[in-house]
C-alpha cells in the first residue's frame, strides 16, 4: 500500500505544490532524462542525492520514505539481475538507483500536484478531460477506500477471522471475505458517485471550462530556467564530453 | 404552473417484479417546502430519482406517466441539463464529494456547465462567504465532519442556482446536531433565496414545523398529503412507522385525555405557549443563521 500511496496527491499546501503544473513537468523531465542519459553509477548518486535533497527541502519526506520502502524489492531484484547479466557492480548498482530516481521524482510529482492541475496541463495539451478525471476520482477515493478496507479487516477479523495462518493458497483464501464487501461497497459507491456527477452537470456541456488558470510565477520561471539548463549540461556532457555512452535502446531496456 | 407536476407515474426497475411507485401524482409549487416520509423501501428515494430525471435516463425499468419540471417533460432532456433546475443532495455526503477539496467541489459543477472563468471564481466566492466556509475552504474532504461535507455539498449544488432542491436523508450520517443545523440550513434557503424544497427525512421532528407540506408514502404508493398539522394527526402515519414529531404525540394525548387544544404544535416552544393559553402559537420561528 505504501507505493500507491507515494503517488497519492497530498493536499497540505507546500510552496513546491503551488508551482505551474508546467513546472513540475520540466523537474519531471529534468530527472527521467538526466537518469536514463548515464549508466554510472557515480552520477545517479548525484541525481538520486540532488532529487531526495529538492524532495526533503519541499517536505516530501514521507512520500520519499514510502516510496523507497515500498519500492525496495522490485530495486533490489533489478540489481541483482543487471549483476547477473553484467557482473559489473557498478553498473547494476547504478540501475537500482536509476529506477529509484524514476520512481520518486514521479511520486514527488504526483504527490505535489493537484489532480485539477492535471486536468489543466491535460487541457493545455489537447488531451481528454476523462482521462484526467479518471486520475482525480482516483486520488480522491483510494484514501477512502484504504480506510474501507482496514475497517472491513477489523469487523472480520473481530468475527473470528485469521487472516495469516494457512499456507500460501489458505491464505489467499482467507481474504475472500475480506474482498466480498469491499467490492460490494466499491459497486455501491460507484452508483451513488455515478447519480452525483449527473446532479452536477457532469458531461452537460461539450466546452467544459476551468475556474484556475496556468500561471508562471517568478518561482516558476526560477526554477524551471535552472532545470532546463542543468537539462542541457547533462544532454551536452552526455553527448560531447562523452562522460558516458549515449543511452541506447539497450540500456534502456536494461531498466526493467 | 406547477413547477414540478408527478403525473400518474408508475415504475418497475429492470429485473424487479413490483413496481416501486404506483399511480404517484404529486405538485409541487415554487417555494414550497415539501417533506416526504415513509418507511424504508416505500420508495421515496425512486421518486426523487424521477424528478431529476435519473429515473428514467440512468435507471433502466418500465415507467408510465409523466413528469413535468417547469414544463419540461423529463423524458425529453438530460439529467445533466436538469442539473440547472433541480439539484440532487444524497444521504452519503462521502460519495459526493468528487473533488479534493471545498473551492474545486464548489467549482466543479460550474465548470461542468462551462461558465466562463471569471464568472466562476465570482460565484466560487461568493457561495464560500454565504455559507460561511471560509475556514474549511481549503481542506479535503477527510479533514472535514459528515456536517460539514453535507454542508459543503449543499452549497455546491445551490452554486449552479437551481430553483429547486430535493434532498434524500441529508441528516442520515450525521448526529442530531448536526442534522439540526442542515435542516434550519434548508429553511434558510427556502425563506431568504425561494428555493424550493423537496426533502425526505427521518427526523420528522426537526423538518415538519419547515414544512408547509407533507406527502405520505407506503409501499410505492402516496398514502396521504396535506399541511404538517393534518397529516401527523393521522392515525394511518403511525400504521406504516413514520415517527410522529412527540408535540403532536402529546397533542393528541391530551385532547384525548384533557380538554380540546386549538391547534396542532410542532415544536417544544408552541406546545409550551398553546399549554400556557397564548394563542400567537404556530405563527412565527426565529430565523438562523448560515453558521455552523
Ligand atoms: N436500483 C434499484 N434496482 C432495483 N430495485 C430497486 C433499486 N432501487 C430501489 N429498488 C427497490 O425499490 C423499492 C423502493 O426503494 P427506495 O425508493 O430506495 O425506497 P426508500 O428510499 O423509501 O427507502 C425497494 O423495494 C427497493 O428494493
Ligand atoms: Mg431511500
Amino acid at each position: 500500500m505504501s507505493f500507491v500511496k507515494a503517488f497519492l496527491f497530498e493536499p497540505e499546501t507546500k510552496t513546491f505544490s503551488k508551482l505551474d503544473p508546467r513546472t513540475k513537468i520540466i523537474f519531471l523531465t529534468f530527472f527521467w532524462v538526466s537518469t536514463l542519459l548515464f549508466n554510472r553509477m557515480i552520477i545517479q548518486i548525484i541525481l538520486f542525492t540532488s532529487l531526495v535533497l529538492i524532495g526533503l527541502i519541499s517536505g516530501f519526506k514521507e512520500k520519499i520514505k514510502d516510496m523507497v520502502k515500498g519500492s525496495l524489492i522490485f530495486t533490489s531484484l533489478i540489481v541483482v539481475i543487471n549483476y547477473f547479466y553484467y557482473s559489473d557492480v557498478d553498473v547494476s548498482l547504478g540501475m537500482g538507483l536509476r529506477f529509484l530516481v524514476l520512481m520518486v521524482s514521479s511520486s514527488i510529482f504526483f504527490a505535489s500536484t493537484p489532480p485539477e492541475d492535471l486536468g489543466l496541463i491535460f487541457n493545455y495539451f489537447k488531451l481528454p478531460y476523462s482521462l484526467s478525471f479518471a486520475l482525480e476520482t482516483a486520488s480522491r477515493f483510494i484514501p477512502t477506500i484504504a480506510l474501507e478496507a482496514q475497517e472491513i479487516i477489523d469487523a472480520q477479523r473481530s468475527r473470528g477471522l485469521e487472516l495469516d495462518k494457512g499456507g500460501f493458497l489458505k491464505r489467499i483464501k482467507n481474504y475472500i471475505p475480506i474482498l466480498i464487501p469491499l467490492i460490494v461497497n466499491a459497486v455501491q459507491r460507484s452508483l451513488e458517485l455515478a447519480e452525483s456527477l449527473e446532479s452536477r452537470a457532469f458531461g452537460a456541456s461539450n466546452k467544459r471550462t476551468y475556474s484556475k488558470k496556468l500561471k508562471f510565477s517568478k518561482l516558476d520561471y526560477l526554477f524551471s530556467i535552472g532545470m532546463g539548463i542543468a537539462l542541457a549540461v547533462m544532454i551536452y556532457s552526455a553527448a560531447f564530453l562523452k562522460i558516458e555512452e549515449i543511452v541506447t535502446l539497450h540500456s534502456l531496456i536494461k531498466v526493467f | 404552473m406547477e413547477q414540478i407536476e408527478v403525473r400518474n407515474v408508475t415504475f418497475k426497475y429492470k429485473g424487479s417484479k413490483k413496481p416501486s411507485l404506483k399511480n404517484i401524482d404529486l405538485k409541487v409549487k415554487r417555494g414550497d417546502f415539501v417533506l416526504i416520509i415513509g418507511p424504508t423501501g416505500c420508495g421515496k428515494t425512486t421518486l426523487l430519482r424521477t424528478m431529476n430525471g435519473l429515473i428514467p435516463h440512468f435507471y433502466e425499468g418500465d415507467m408510465t406517466g409523466d413528469v413535468y419540471v417547469e414544463g419540461v417533460n423529463t423524458k425529453d432532456v438530460k439529467t445533466s441539463e436538469l442539473a440547472q433546475k433541480v439539484g440532487l443532495v444524497f444521504q452519503n455526503p462521502d460519495n459526493q464529494f468528487i473533488t479534493l477539496n471545498v473551492e474545486r467541489e464548489i467549482s466543479f459543477g460550474l465548470e461542468n456547465l462551462g461558465l466562463a472563468e471569471e464568472e466562476i471564481r465570482g460565484i466560487v466566492r461568493e457561495t464560500i462567504k454565504e455559507f460561511n466556509l471560509e475556514k474549511i475552504k481549503d481542506k479535503p474532504p477527510y479533514a472535514l465532519s459528515g456536517g460539514e461535507k453535507q454542508k459543503v455539498i449543499i452549497a455546491a449544488i445551490l452554486a449552479m442556482n437551481p430553483d429547486i432542491l430535493v434532498l434524500d436523508e441529508p441528516t442520515a450520517n450525521l448526529d442530531p446536531f448536526n442534522a439540526r443545523k442542515i435542516i434550519d440550513l434548508l429553511h434558510i434557503i427556502n425563506k431568504e433565496k425561494g428555493k424550493t424544497i423537496i426533502l425526505v427525512e427521518h427526523r420528522t421532528y426537526y423538518a415538519a414545523r419547515y414544512a408547509n407540506r407533507v406527502v405520505v408514502m407506503s409501499k410505492g404508493e402516496k398514502i396521504s398529503e396535506g399541511s404538517p398539522r393534518e397529516v401527523f394527526l393521522k392515525e394511518i402515519i403511525e400504521e406504516v412507522g413514520v415517527f410522529v414529531p412527540f408535540p403532536v404525540k402529546l397533542y393528541k394525548f391530551l385532547t384525548l385525555n384533557w380538554k380540546p387544544i386549538s391547534t396542532v404544535p410542532l415544536t417544544a416552544e408552541e406546545t409550551f405557549k398553546l399549554l400556557r393559553g397564548s394563542n400567537d402559537a404556530g405563527k412565527s420561528y426565529p430565523s438562523h443563521k448560515f453558521t455552523f
